[in-house]
């Protein structure tokens, strides 16, 4: 009896409708996270993360749409529910919290009430004193200096790393089951970054919740995922242990991720930097094959014409036709 | 909030004082000598001196701009040259027939405005939104001489069921209001769709939505407070314009108003009448302009608080 | 790969040389607006209207200024469109040449008050510190006054005719123009660009027609477009009011006055006399309309 996962992700697909074609933003994912469990989800711009989780919410802004797959919370399909029960969803058992401090929260109304907004609609018997309280304790979870008196101050009176807080404040107040984090910490000072990242994990501890971590950053993955999830077009091209994936990366593009992070070491400054040659593909267009083979240093013919499937190997996924035991790869033709 | 207050209030003085000065210095570089248009052309040099002296058009200008600006601030606007009335009387007549016109007119555009411009925006890009735009650029687009004129035509000469002329009954007010309003919420049935559409497009938006707040609420709570701003400084701008006197439409309506006023004043060169119009109408327009920026200040708090803490 | 390689090079390195070949501010915009049914529509009858205004004298049915008083107030009929005036002349014929006037005065007391406008906002905004403050109150003052009333006082200091319309119309149209530019130049100063250009040495006048002028372009034609229909409903109304252009000349504002007093008689003079304007009004609202959205790198549709 395989214990059923708090998220389990099934081929996902979300095309975007666009004037000049279809555009496969995500073209079959899957992915599983556990109870407590923090995945990272890491790729260039552009390669779908922040729409994956998107579509985990069913946020997904036109003319997007998913078009196939399913999206299991503890067993339910969240493509299969309603507006009204996926709002019910939103803020409650799934959280998130967005890159852009600055803009995130709404600067008409104050820090409390916007904290006060997500407890009236899902938790309804609370009283607005209590909510009240519910607030500044949160704040204060967060480590806010002075919360009772950023309750009625306003976001333009925060700096960024304080917003963030209040973000994730308001992600948390009704005791999320899962956490969705959009490169958190991408536009805040380094030192803050820390300070955040530190912060997100005591508290995941603390309540025992789980967290996808969308990043672009492998020292941020490398701090705190469990698992990494490798995208690249639209695809999952590996996924395995974080410590695995560090030290025996499987997939080209995780090797060359890897070899693009500079090393201070003795010697170092005699390498050039790594640069993976070429640039992400135009996917409006179709394509042949596998769409990491332009770059690949591996690659082989069949690499252009037939798309590999996505194998177990070593305790992961890898998504290359090197992995595939029908196909005896180092025979191939270039 | 207090020191936003006192900012706006002495700009709104240098700005009176700015528009007064200037009107004065332009209205005496008039060709055409009021005082001869007044007195026959037979008249000779003696009573041409003394009707001068009596006006106390004879003084050098700053003295009489300084009398003018003291006596506008106690109310006396002076008298004019061809009603023989005192300009401030002739002009508080004149505002009562633009106020009511104003203001009936704009309890119509902007609940209509307002209506289609959120009614558009929530159904973007559907059918509902196209008619409705269109239907804005449209009446944005007539021009109001012409429309008031077909409308006379048609309701009042050859269907004979309103009035077109004069300002006797209520009856008479609702062309002109028709033609008004529909001109002022052609633009801002516009600009609040495109403020909704633009709000919608916030994070803020996202983040409230990714809270799970009905889309409702995500329209009239979040989004409306933010796009409300800019169209407060609309309905100043409209406000402005309906106080000031609709011009065109008061006179293919005879309506005696400020605009006609204004018309009436300008053909006859009646100096104080004129100046007396600019002064009141620039009064009307920094005052507004005044409770506009309050209100945005009450709205918009990173606005009011110049000085902020952290 | 150093700082003179050129542009097209470079993206041919970077393989994406086909597809910046279709992309570009105002290629895409055309794009989008061919998209638009009501943008086309309204761009040719614009284009349509510009070819009446320049031909549309020679081509005339009748001389607009021929009287005949015993044809006076007739209905439209086959010799006459549109009927005829008080003074037995064709109004379809003086529809047209009134096109002429309306739409030069429109566009030139256009290019004043944008000259003006751009040229002075694009000082305040970028300059700001005392320049800016000066010219932001005088502009304050300026837009006080209610537009008509002050461009009527200037047409009584200057009596009535063409050269003063202009000059009229344009001495306060500025205004509205240069507090956007100004608003932009603000907001383009502290971009990259600017930076980058400062950075690279390059002067201050340079940076200003370079980078920040160019960037408002898009902002500019569609001020341009729009403001185009308020300049001529403007002249409309002085000819309406009897400051406008002198008689024998005609001009819709003119006609539309004179049709008022024989509305009774010939109910289809009025009518006939403003069809023409508020098509213009209307086609050069559409069309700047739809350009701005098509100017506009954000998408309408969220």
């Amino acid at each position: 009896m395989i214990k059923q996962r708090l998220l389990e992700v099934e081929n996902l697909h979300t095309y975007f409708y666009l004037d000049n074609g279809v555009l496969k933003a995500i073209n079959g994912i899957s992915f599983g996270l556990e109870k407590g469990e923090t995945f990272a989800l890491v790729g260039e711009s552009g390669c779908g993360k922040s729409l994956t989780a998107n579509s985990i919410m069913g946020l997904v802004p036109t003319p997007g749409k998913v078009v196939e797959g399913r999206i299991l919370l503890e067993g339910e399909d969240l493509l299969q529910k309603s507006k009204k029960e996926m709002r019910q969803v939103r803020g409650s058992r799934i959280a998130m919290v967005f890159q852009e401090p600055m803009t995130a929260l709404n600067p008409v109304f104050t820090i409390g009430w916007q904290i006060v907004e997500t407890l009236k609609y899902h938790q309804k018997d609370m009283t607005q004193a209590q909510a009240r309280e519910r607030a500044i304790e949160l704040l204060d979870l967060l480590r806010i200096p002075l919360p009772r008196q950023r309750f009625r101050e306003y976001p333009h009176q925060l700096s960024g790393g304080m917003r963030q807080r209040v973000v994730i404040a308001i992600a948390l107040a009704c005791n999320p089951d899962l956490l969705i984090c959009d490169e958190p910490t991408t536009a805040l000072d380094v030192t803050v970054q820390a300070q955040i990242l530190d912060l997100l994990g005591e508290l995941q501890d603390e309540l025992g919740m789980s967290i996808i971590m969308i990043t672009h950053n492998l020292g941020v993955v490398s701090e705190m995922a469990d698992r990494v999830g490798i995208m690249y077009a639209g695809k999952i091209v590996e996924q395995r242990a974080t410590r695995e994936l560090f030290t025996n990366p499987h997939h080209p593009y995780t090797e060359a991720l890897l070899n693009s992070v500079p090393q201070i070491v003795e010697g170092a400054e005699e390498h050039e930097l790594y640069q993976i040659r070429g640039m992400v593909p135009n996917l409006l267009k179709e394509h042949q094959g596998c769409l990491f083979a332009p770059r690949c240093d591996y690659a082989k013919r069949i690499c252009f014409s037939v798309v590999p499937k996505e194998k177990e190997v070593g305790g992961g996924k890898v998504v290359c036709h090197r992995y595939d035991e029908e196909v005896d790869f180092d025979a191939l033709s270039s | 909030m207090l020191k936003y207050t006192t900012e706006r209030i002495l700009q709104s003085v240098l700005v009176l004082v700015g528009v007064t000065l200037i009107t004065f210095i332009l209205l005496n570089v008039v060709p055409g000598d009021p005082v001869l248009i007044m007195l026959d052309k037979r008249a000779d040099q003696l009573t041409i001196d003394r009707v001068r002296h009596e006006l106390g058009l004879d003084r050098p200008l700053p003295v009489q701009y300084i009398d003018f600006i003291k006596n506008a601030v106690q109310g006396d606007l002076g008298t004019s040259y061809f009603k023989n009335r005192p300009v401030t009387e002739l002009l508080t007549n004149a505002f009562k027939s633009t106020a009511k016109l104003g203001l009936l007119t704009l309890s119509f555009s902007l609940p209509l405005s307002i209506t289609m411009g959120i009614l558009a925006a929530v159904f973007r890009g559907k059918i509902i939104d196209r008619i409705i735009m269109f239907l804005a650029m449209l009446f944005m687009s007539i021009p109001g001489i012409w429309l008031a004129m077909v409308l006379q035509l048609f309701m009042g000469v050859r269907l004979r069921i309103l009035p077109i002329s004069g300002n006797a009954t209520l009856q008479h007010y609702i062309l002109p209001v028709i033609v008004l309003a529909i001109g002022y919420a052609g633009g801002a049935s516009r600009l609040i769709r495109n403020n909704i559409i633009d709000s919608l497009g916030q994070d803020y938006v996202t983040t409230a939505r990714s809270k799970g707040v009905p889309e409702f609420f995500v329209v009239i709570q979040h989004v409306l407070k933010n796009a409300a701003i800019p169209v407060v400084t609309l309905i100043g701008i409209q406000l402005r314009s309906a106080l000031g006197g609709a011009m065109i439409i008061e006179t293919i309506f005879s309506q005696h108003g400020l605009g006609k006023l204004a018309i009436d004043a300008i053909n006859s060169r009646d100096l104080p009448l004129i100046q007396g119009n600019v002064v009141y109408t620039a009064v009307v327009f920094v005052v507004i302009n005044l409770i506009v920026d309050l209100v945005y200040g009450l709205l918009d708090p990173r606005v009011r608080l110049v000085e902020g803490d952290s | 790969m150093n700082l003179f390689t050129s542009k097209q090079k470079l993206y041919a390195e970077m393989g994406v040389a086909d597809v910046i070949k279709d992309t570009g501010l105002y290629k895409d915009a055309w794009r989008r607006l061919k998209k638009s049914p009501p943008a086309l529509i309204a761009l040719g009858f614009i284009v349509f209207i510009v070819l009446l205004a320049l031909f549309g004298p020679y081509i005339v049915p009748h001389d607009p200024n021929y009287t005949d008083i015993s044809n006076m107030l007739r209905p439209p009929s086959s010799t006459h469109w549109f009927g005829t005036d008080q003074l037995g002349r064709d109004i379809f014929s003086r529809v047209i040449v009134g096109t002429r006037i309306s739409l030069f005065i429109g566009v030139v007391a256009e290019l004043i008050a944008l000259t003006l406008g751009v040229v002075i906002g694009s000082i305040a905004g970028f300059f700001g510190g005392w320049v800016d403050k000066v010219i932001s109150r005088l502009i304050e003052i300026l837009s006080s006054f209610p537009l008509l009333l002050f461009a009527l006082a200037i047409m009584m200091i200057l009596g009535p005719g063409i050269m003063n319309i202009f000059i009229a119309i344009g001495l306060l149209g500025w205004t509205n123009v240069a507090r956007l530019i100004r608003g932009q130049v603000m907001r383009l100063k502290t971009s990259e660009y600017v930076l980058a250009g400062r950075a690279a040495g390059q002067g201050e006048m340079k940076i200003i027609f370079k980078h920040v002028i160019p960037n408002c372009m898009s902002t500019i034609i569609v001020i341009l477009t729009m403001d185009i229909p308020s300049m001529i409903m403007t002249e409309t109304f002085f000819s309406f009011i009897g400051m406008g252009v002198r008689p024998p000349h005609a001009s819709w504002g003119k006609m539309l006055a004179e049709s008022r007093m024989h509305m009774r008689a010939a109910p289809t003079y009025s009518i006939f006399s403003g069809l023409l304007l508020m098509l213009t009004v209307l086609a050069f609202n559409t069309f700047g309309d739809a350009l701005r959205d098509a100017l506009d790198p954000r998408l309408k549709n969220k």
